[in-house]
């Protein structure tokens, strides 16, 4: 017992101890940039800067709660207690040396953050919380490490690109075109918010990263990096969790010290 | 099949104009749809029909608030194995007459046992039953099933224009009763299939004669399938009554009705549940062995079992995935690109070929080995591997299946299909399938859409389960199989684990014989031995359909 | 004699103990008392929206939404006369006089909470007959004592069954049952997880560890009737039931206690490992190359009641912390997913509730489905694949929800949920369950 400590995952090469890395909390992610909270509040589009934040129910103190111990038990978060509606942001991931995949967005955000609610699919991750929850946890996901500028997208709709080849600025596709790379200044720069409608004033978003920071830092298997054939520990866990499920599904009884 | 070669790559150096290789590009200078032919005719129609109609109509400029398909390039497809090049737009069912006719001939088609009927005369109402008398029903009936009367006086009946595509066949394992049949209503399964194939498939049916009803595909299309077997069925009788003189309403005659509308009947997909409720024929109802039964490329080329399985998943996927998950249970349109994946550029042909040279490599050649965990861990790891590892060498690739639940099912369809053939399980070949996709979702770090391994994480678990609603032999799971009653992109693929593990065998069907019959048959309108290439001259409009109205309407 | 070795300690839904080493076949549907109870319950008990039958009859509005016949109404006093009605009713259902009919009024008489005789079922095959008779009779008890003429019954069946037998359901009726009609039914079985969270929530009156207990007692006696708990089935889901559903060992409230103030999903699936590893759960298999050390159990069953019951606590820290309903599904794929990276062993249900995760996150987040989790039940296509394991959580959630969504449980169960609530067994079947199991205790 006093030898456990959390893993969180397997694997012996380094986009494994990588994705290791991104999901253990106790690991602080890196701060690489600031995008200040109002230029962050207009990226998202769900309010203004400034602008009091909208409720789906009363503070809870005010509307008063059933009798469950659960809810006694459970603090809530401040979005909650106040009653914030639940608002997104969403990420496109190119599948070119991102430092997330879809994955690690959910398996990092829900060992670091507390009442989200993150889907996964090939080409997004939307990620929801009450709104002021939301606004922190979105702080850390484009200010730190875990995001390139170029290669990372916000987008809340017409995520088409992350299987796309790069641009001849080695951008992502975005249909909508809601960043563009600024030639003069390197830096990427967004025109238009998450949902595509146009930005009153540009907001950069700062260099993309070097080709070879992100083959460093990345969580992607690839072939032309680190091919996930020469991690021979993480194929075995997942072949033996199939088939530890496989054998589950025909005999519980019969899976033993296996 | 040199698997050096990728297969895929002609498409590739096709579909755009750098190399497959190259990772960089260029956007947004395209001319959105104009770089379309098909966009460009569709904008063209658009306009005209709005101005006809008064209401506003087809206008890409709708397309995000004015930002037009196509900031990328359109890429035109290569149908699997042809030399025909489309656009995407062209394998839409709605857009494709050879997909709307597979599924037509499919949902048009009933089977009816004749034995029983041919007892009810002979038992109860004392009638001679010889070769000459059943052709001169089948005579009758293929007057009748088009929809013309036989008995009553004074009836409406079906212009023959419009109903040609309807006609009744036979089929029997007795070569002495087929000698005798008139060769214009006989499925000749000595002259159909390989030899080995069709001692199989006689052995299988014996002394039994079955018939093989086609109702109109005009019906098809404006009926249900729940019309078919009560059509042919009302038809079978009055026929019988007939050509046999019977009475028409003495009780002995509702013994024909039960046998022609349940009794004998083998219906091509069965009834479903309350919330996707359809009745018989219709897709969700058809076991994925039916359909690689009814695929045809098993008699053809029996010797490349490879490419049977891949024939067979190309009806899969229009079947299963544009049909049904795109159009019966979801609406919309989106469903086809999700689909085309596993039949277009050569892509699974590429991976289905890697496997099967490696299972004849490792195992000694197909159907060799029994099911066992280091079989399907190599197996479906190594090809797993391979397939991802060819979207991460080529970005061309990689953008030609810009979904991840294109390659997801590419990649564990290849996987799952050379478990089966190294196998001749397809139970152990769908296994294989669900490791591939735990070890795609590891790997990626990403896999399909938002619900898309919803079965593949029941998957494992599922394989091999013998609970009340879990476990089945896979050739007999469907659409409607619990796991897989809700996501697209996986039974297309499904079609040729099935498939593959018994044309890896030399089967001369895989779960019905008769089925495998009934479907080997010249006059049907679609090509049942060709799906890929059928589908094609459907993408190219060369594809001449069945059901035209346009005896019935005014001429344009 | 026990069938099973395994003995649990029962716990309340505060965390405090309430008898130790029970056996779990305490706990079966097919022992324990209180939940055949609840079974039968569910089977007996029916509302009547007294009120919406007095509406209908007023409007001509029945049948579904916007039927209007146009020159058919009748005013009839049913909601005054709610006393009147329901001894009539109670009259008309009774078979004996010594049976359990009941025929309770509610909010001043616009509902009625209707027990149908133990009788009248036993002398059929179906579980209908609660509806049916109920709805029969109560059709009989207007026509009488209101005087209804031979012309207009017609409108009163209308008002009672809806469109029934037009359609298979009492479309547009106001008498309403958990059960939904059997054609609704996924598959053989499938009766008992035919009720939305919506209901569940409502009848325990949103108290999450009573939700979550109900729920999974439904689901989990449905995998009798399925024919799944049963042979080498048997004991997981019993298992099952006793952790997720029944708090056994109170491993659940244990764990919502320790990362109630701070901890995220992340921290329950670390709190479930460990506790896992200090009772003997799981142990070390190996140390792999990287340091990583995969686990191994002896006993898998265990290993997923345990980590069942983790599901349950990370839904509530979730879905609790955040009082928010829609964050379930990724619950259900995550904590799966980060329990096994952490053991390199199975998720709950080897894999079936990360798979529900899958699709529920979908239909409940996209176009392609529809609806909050408040309508989500296990009889769903959606939803089926789990056996037992995950609508439990779904209620849990539901009954956290401050109120995040437009479609509330409320507006969802109609009038069911509270009218339900009224049945002592229903609302608390913690209680009443872990009473029963004491009191058969000797007797396994």
């Amino acid at each position: 017992m006093a030898t456990y400590k959390p893993q969180y995952y397997p694997g012996s090469t380094k986009i494994a101890k990588n994705r290791k890395k991104y999901m253990d909390p106790s690991y602080k992610l890196k701060k690489l940039r600031t995008i200040s909270d109002d230029d962050l509040v207009k990226l998202m589009g769900h309010r203004v800067p400034g602008e009091a934040y909208k409720s789906v129910h009363p503070p809870l103190e005010e509307m008063g709660e059933p009798a469950c111990p659960i809810r006694e038990l459970v603090e809530p978060t401040p979005g909650a207690k106040a009653g914030d509606r639940i608002r997104y942001i969403q990420f496109t991931d190119s599948v070119y040396f991102t430092p997330l995949t879809p994955y690690m967005r959910a398996w990092m955000g829900h060992n670091r953050y507390r009442g989200v609610d993150i889907g996964v699919l090939s080409g997004r991750v939307p990620l929801e919380a009450r709104e002021r929850d939301l606004e922190k946890v979105a702080k850390d996901l484009v200010e730190t490490e875990i995001f390139d500028p170029a290669r990372c997208g916000i987008r809340g709709a017409t995520v088409h690109g992350h299987a796309l080849r790069l641009d001849e600025n080695g951008m992502m596709f975005d249909a909508l075109r809601r960043f563009v790379f600024d030639k003069k200044t390197g830096e990427v720069v967004y025109v238009k918010d998450q949902i595509g409608v146009p930005l009153d004033k540009p907001i950069s978003v700062g260099k993309p990263l070097k080709e070879e920071e992100l083959r460093e830092m990345t969580s992607e298997y690839r072939v032309d990096g680190v091919p996930f054939r020469e991690d021979k520990e993480m194929i075995e866990f997942i072949q033996r969790l199939h088939m530890l499920r496989t054998e589950a599904g025909f005999d519980p009884n019969k899976v033993k010290g296996i | 099949m040199a698997t050096e070669k990728k297969m895929f790559l002609e498409a590739l150096r096709k579909k755009f104009k750098e190399s497959p290789e190259e990772k960089y590009t260029q956007f947004y200078i395209y001319g959105g749809w104009k770089q379309s032919k098909r966009k460009q005719e569709f904008v063209e129609w658009g306009t005209k029909l709005a101005k006809e109609r008064g209401i506003p109509f087809y206008n890409p400029d709708m397309h995000l608030g004015g930002i037009p398909l196509g900031q990328r390039v359109l890429m035109p497809y290569r149908l699997s194995q042809t030399d025909i090049y489309c656009e995407g737009d062209d394998l839409h069912f709605i857009n494709n007459a050879a997909m709307q006719q597979m599924w037509h001939d499919i949902r048009r088609t009933v089977i009816v046992g004749l034995d029983a009927a041919h007892m009810v005369i002979q038992k109860r109402l004392g009638k001679e039953v010889t070769p000459e008398t059943v052709n001169h029903y089948l005579e009758v009936l293929n007057h009748a099933l088009p929809g013309a009367a036989v008995v009553q006086e004074h009836m409406v009946e079906t212009h023959p224009g419009l109903v040609a595509d309807s006609y009744v066949k036979v089929f029997t394992g007795d070569d002495e009763l087929a000698d005798e049949i008139d060769k214009r209503f006989l499925i000749n399964i000595n002259k159909e299939f390989p030899a080995d194939q069709a001692a199989q498939l006689k052995a299988a049916v014996g002394k039994k004669i079955y018939q093989v009803l086609r109702m109109p595909t005009i019906v098809a299309m404006t009926c249900d399938g729940g019309t078919m077997s009560r059509w042919s069925a009302m038809q079978i009788s009055m026929a019988m009554v007939n050509a046999y003189k019977l009475m028409a309403g003495e009780a002995a005659i509702g013994e024909f009705a039960f046998a022609a509308k349940h009794a004998e009947v083998i219906e091509m997909g069965t009834l479903m549940p309350w919330r996707r409720a359809r009745g018989p024929n219709e897709p969700g109802g058809v076991p994925l062995g039916y359909i690689a039964d009814m695929c045809q490329a098993s008699r053809v080329k029996p010797e490349d079992p490879t490419w049977v399985a891949l024939e067979a998943i190309s009806m899969g996927a229009v079947l299963y995935d544009q049909f049904w998950f795109g159009s019966y249970m979801s609406g919309g349109v989106g469903f086809t690109q999700y689909a085309t994946c596993t039949y277009t550029d050569n892509v699974l042909d590429d991976y289905c070929y890697y496997g099967a040279d490696y299972v004849k490599k490792k195992y000694g050649g197909f159907g060799k080995a029994k099911p066992s965990w280091d079989l399907i861990k190599d197996v479906a790891t190594e090809v797993t591997l391979y397939g991802l590892e060819q979207y991460e060498r080529y970005p061309a690739l990689m953008e030609t299946h810009f979904g991840g639940s294109q390659r997801a099912a590419v990649v564990a369809a290849g996987a799952g299909v050379a478990v089966s053939l190294a196998t001749g399980n397809c139970t152990a070949g769908i296994n294989g399938w669900y490791l591939s996709q735990l070890l795609h979702k590891e790997e990626m770090g990403r896999l399909g859409f938002y619900g898309y391994d919803q079965q593949d994480q029941c998957g494992s678990a599922n394989s091999f389960s013998y609970r009340s609603d879990e476990g089945l032999p896979f050739n007999l799971r469907g659409v409607n199989y619990p796991n897989y009653a809700l996501n697209v992109g996986h039974q297309s693929a499904y079609t040729g684990i099935v498939q593959a593990a018994h044309s890896g065998r030399s089967d001369a069907w895989t779960t019905n014989p008769l089925i495998k019959i009934a479907f080997a048959d010249k006059d049907l309108k679609f090509d049942f031995t060709h799906p890929r290439l059928c589908f094609g001259k459907g993408a190219l409009r060369e594809f001449m359909p069945a059901g035209e109205r346009s005896l019935i309407i005014p001429s344009r | 004699m026990a069938k099973y070795p395994d003995k649990i300690d029962l716990y309340d839904d505060r965390g405090r103990v309430f008898a130790s080493k029970v056996p779990v076949e305490a706990l079966s549907p097919l022992r324990n008392p209180a939940i055949q109870k609840i079974i039968s319950y569910v089977k007996q008990c029916v509302s009547v929206n007294l009120e919406g039958i007095e509406k209908a009859l007023a409007t001509g509005e029945v049948g579904g939404k916007w039927c209007i016949i146009r020159g058919r109404s009748l005013k009839l006093d049913l909601v005054k006369n709610a006393e009147s009605i329901a001894d009539s009713l109670k009259n008309c259902l009774q078979v004996t006089k010594d049976d359990d009919t009941d025929v309770k009024v509610l909010k001043g008489g616009k509902h009625l909470l209707v027990q149908v005789p133990a009788k009248r079922l036993n002398a059929g095959v179906e579980y209908t007959t609660g509806f049916t008779a109920t709805a029969a009779a109560l059709c009989c008890t207007i026509v009488e004592n209101f005087k209804v003429n031979i012309w207009d019954a017609d409108m009163v069946h209308a008002a009672v069954w809806g469109r029934y037998p037009q359609t298979m359901d009492p479309l547009g009726g106001n008498v309403s049952s958990l059960l939904s009609v059997p054609q609704q039914n996924e598959g053989m079985g499938y009766a008992l997880r035919n009720v939305p969270c919506a209901h569940i929530a409502l009848i325990t009156k949103k108290n999450a560890m009573n939700a979550a207990a109900l729920s999974s007692i439904l689901e989990q006696a449905a995998m009798f009737e399925m024919g799944d708990a049963i042979g080498n089935f048997e004991r997981m889901h019993l298992l099952g039931l006793a952790y997720q559903g029944l708090n056994a060992n109170n491993l659940v409230y244990d764990i919502v206690k320790e990362n109630a103030k701070t901890g995220t999903l992340g921290d329950v699936v670390v709190s479930t490992v460990k506790r896992a590893i200090a009772d003997g759960i799981i142990k070390p298999l190996e140390k792999k190359a990287s340091g990583y050390t995969a686990y191994t159990t002896e006993d898998l069953n265990k290993w997923n009641a345990y980590a069942a019951a983790g599901l349950l606590a990370g839904t509530m820290i979730t879905c609790g912390s955040a009082r928010s309903m829609q964050h379930c599904p990724s619950v259900f794929i995550y904590f799966n997913d980060l329990l096994e990276r952490e053991t390199g062993l199975p998720g709950v249900d080897f894999g079936r509730v990360a798979g529900t995760g899958v699709e529920m996150a979908f239909f409940s987040h996209s176009i392609y489905g529809g609806g909050n989790p408040a309508v989500f039940n296990g009889n769903h296509i959606v939803t089926r694949h789990s056996k037992g394991f995950t609508i439990p959580c779904v209620a849990a959630a539901v009954a956290l929800d401050a109120g995040t969504v437009i479609y509330t449980p409320e507006k969802i169960s109609g009038t069911v949920g509270e009218t339900l609530s009224e049945v002592p067994e229903l609302r608390e079947p913690l209680r009443y369950v872990n009473e029963a199991a004491v009191s058969i205790h000797g007797g396994i």
